[in-house]
């Protein structure tokens, strides 16, 4: 009797903010226990520990779903289960302090650095850099899908003057120690690609009604391209090239008219004014 | 508050709007009678999601559901939250913003899950502060929903009809009755649902929530991924007799079927509109072998790769 007695003080002397931190910790970092009765009422179908238990693996498992989510290429390249156990530990060392699910992996390139196996190794593996660029890309394109920009693009076509050319608003463009872009389209397209050897690679990723667009570029192009993002002027970024990188300007010009083509088609281009 | 819970109208049957049917909405203006969206999934968007929201806002009466509020927890609001909440509200215009009698964490952490509240006078306190610091913030009155919860603590001394009562009591905050969380809950809990229909302030339900649910023998989970089962459909009859009918909504956010399929459930509603004593339901439980997560939340995770351009 008064072990029951003293076990019921025990139980209802627990304050609002205890019994919260009591739970939270055994979701986030699930421990053996014996308190569980402290905190939890049997039933006749279930004891307090399994009762607690249906959240504890909701929890991970709907928190893995998400990872997934978020990163299906990185699960393809990981494989599925070794995916989870990055994730799990992931979670762990970085439990979501936010009340969004897109910042859910934010972290996940900082703890594949900080975890990969080759950390204190003077040589250094290259795999573990193909994941933890591969990571870093999957979150920006989650980011980038969502990013507020106005969209009310102009249509351009090539009679569209060059002066009034603007790359569109959602445009990154991004440089890899991997072909990183080629890999994550060749997995959304569901074609199962093998690990990529290391080889530099250049995209562009942009959002044009709303919609994704990811393309590839070469060095050339891509540098063009970033000169172009900054100055907005297409005129401005042909002299850039001509003079401080001693482009012949025959050359580029054929260059450009062929890129000109293939990225309006591609939409990277808006206008800054209405058509004619 | 400029509106009161009972001021606010009956919009008939609504579904959940999920991604899987932007299309087919955009396409088709089916006749649905109002969409209710998760909060989340567009306080934060700039792109396509609510771009979407925008068009469809136009052409339907629209509830913004929430579930990171966390309105039961120890932690202090989150004023940059309610800030966003805000700012969509203004936008497009939601008849009321509902979000759920849960915590999500504690200790600034967010377990994404719709945790169950201690039920006893302390947190009663507590929360109907917070209510009522919502409502002052938000200007408008607070819809809560009843949890589907899997475990009852040790320290709750009051039964849930009866701390939603009292809450209604003291904020004026309104009631979403979840029945099939009633169902989940009172099984997984051992409580009498119809008990627990009986008692609720019936004037403060302001919105009912229909879903499917997966039974695994000695507990059931809050899937969303199937029909409404017989047995919830029998307490959706009680509760809209005791109601007089309140705008109802079906939720399916697991293993999304066709927009018509969805549609063509919420639709079975109507059959269950007579009054309890007059429906003859028999009940039909399906026990599951295998168990899949409670209060499902990857659909809110934006599948990207279905919206890329080649």
């Amino acid at each position: 009797m008064d072990i029951k007695r003293d076990a019921s003080r025990k139980a209802t002397q627990k304050s609002f903010a205890q019994i919260q931190q009591w739970m939270q910790s055994q979701l986030i970092n699930p421990q053996f226990r014996n308190d569980y009765e402290d905190f939890v009422k049997s039933t006749s179908k279930l004891s307090a520990k399994q009762h607690l238990q249906i959240y504890q693996r909701s929890y991970i498992a709907r928190l893995r779903d998400c990872m997934i989510a978020q990163f299906p290429a990185l699960s393809h390249a990981l494989g599925k289960e070794l995916f989870l156990e990055f994730a799990d530990l992931y979670l762990h060392q970085y439990p979501s302090k936010s009340y969004t699910l897109g910042d859910l992996g934010q972290h996940f390139g900082t703890f594949l650095e900080e975890t990969r196996p080759d950390k204190d190794a003077e040589v250094k593996e290259s795999w573990p850099d193909f994941m933890i660029e591969l990571a870093n890309f999957e979150f920006l394109v989650n980011i980038i899908f969502d990013e507020k920009a106005d969209e009310n693009h102009q249509k351009t076509t090539l009679e569209t003057k060059e002066e009034d050319l603007k790359l569109v608003p959602v445009f990154h463009l991004y440089k890899h120690q991997f072909p990183v872009s080629l890999y994550y389209k060749e997995v959304v397209n569901d074609r199962n690609p093998t690990l990529p050897f290391e080889a530099e690679s250049y995209c562009v990723l942009l959002r044009r009604k709303y919609r994704l667009g990811l393309f590839e570029l070469n060095r050339v192009q891509y540098y063009f391209l970033t000169k172009l993002k900054e100055t907005q002027s297409i005129y401005k970024t042909k002299q850039f090239f001509i003079t401080q990188h001693n482009f012949d300007a025959n050359e580029l010009e054929s260059h450009w008219k062929q890129w000109k083509v293939k990225w309006l088609e591609e939409g990277f281009f808006t206008s800054t004014s209405r058509l004619m | 508050m400029k509106q009161t819970v009972q001021q606010l109208p009956d919009l008939g049957l609504g579904l959940g709007l999920r991604g899987e049917h932007f299309n087919h909405i955009l396409e088709h203006t089916p006749k649905v009678d109002w969409f209710e969206i998760i909060s989340e999934n567009f306080m934060d968007s700039g792109g396509r999601p609510r771009y979407v929201l925008d068009q469809i806002a136009e052409k339907y009466p629209i509830v913004m559901h929430g579930v990171s509020m966390s309105i039961g927890s120890t932690d202090d609001l989150n004023f940059e939250y309610l800030k966003r909440l805000k700012n969509l509200a203004k936008a497009i215009n939601p008849k009321w913003i509902s979000d759920h009698l849960c915590w999500t964490g504690v200790l600034s952490l967010n377990s994404h899950d719709l945790l169950p509240v201690v039920l006893n006078e302390e947190s009663l306190k507590l929360i109907t502060t917070k209510i009522k610091q919502v409502q002052d913030y938000l200007e408008r009155p607070l819809i809560l929903e009843n949890p589907s919860t899997y475990l009852t603590f040790q320290q709750s001394t009051i039964p849930e009809w009866q701390f939603l009562k009292y809450m209604v009591e003291e904020t004026n905050c309104g009631l979403l009755l979840d029945v099939n969380n009633v169902y989940v809950s009172s099984f997984n809990n051992e409580f009498d649902p119809i008990e627990y229909i009986e008692g609720l302030p019936h004037k403060s339900i302001v919105q009912m929530h229909l879903a499917g649910h997966q039974h695994n023998g000695d507990h059931i989970i809050d899937t969303h991924d199937s029909p409404v089962v017989d047995p919830v459909w029998e307490l959706f009859s009680l509760a809209w007799e005791r109601t007089g009918g309140t705008s109802t909504l079906l939720e399916w956010d697991g293993n999304i079927p066709d927009f018509n399929v969805c549609h063509a459930e919420l639709l079975k509603a109507k059959n269950y509109m007579n009054g309890f004593e007059k429906q003859f339901v028999t009940p039909r439980v399906t026990v599951s072998e295998t168990e899949i997560v409670s209060n499902p939340v990857d659909f809110m995770v934006t599948n990207v790769a279905k919206d890329f351009v080649e």
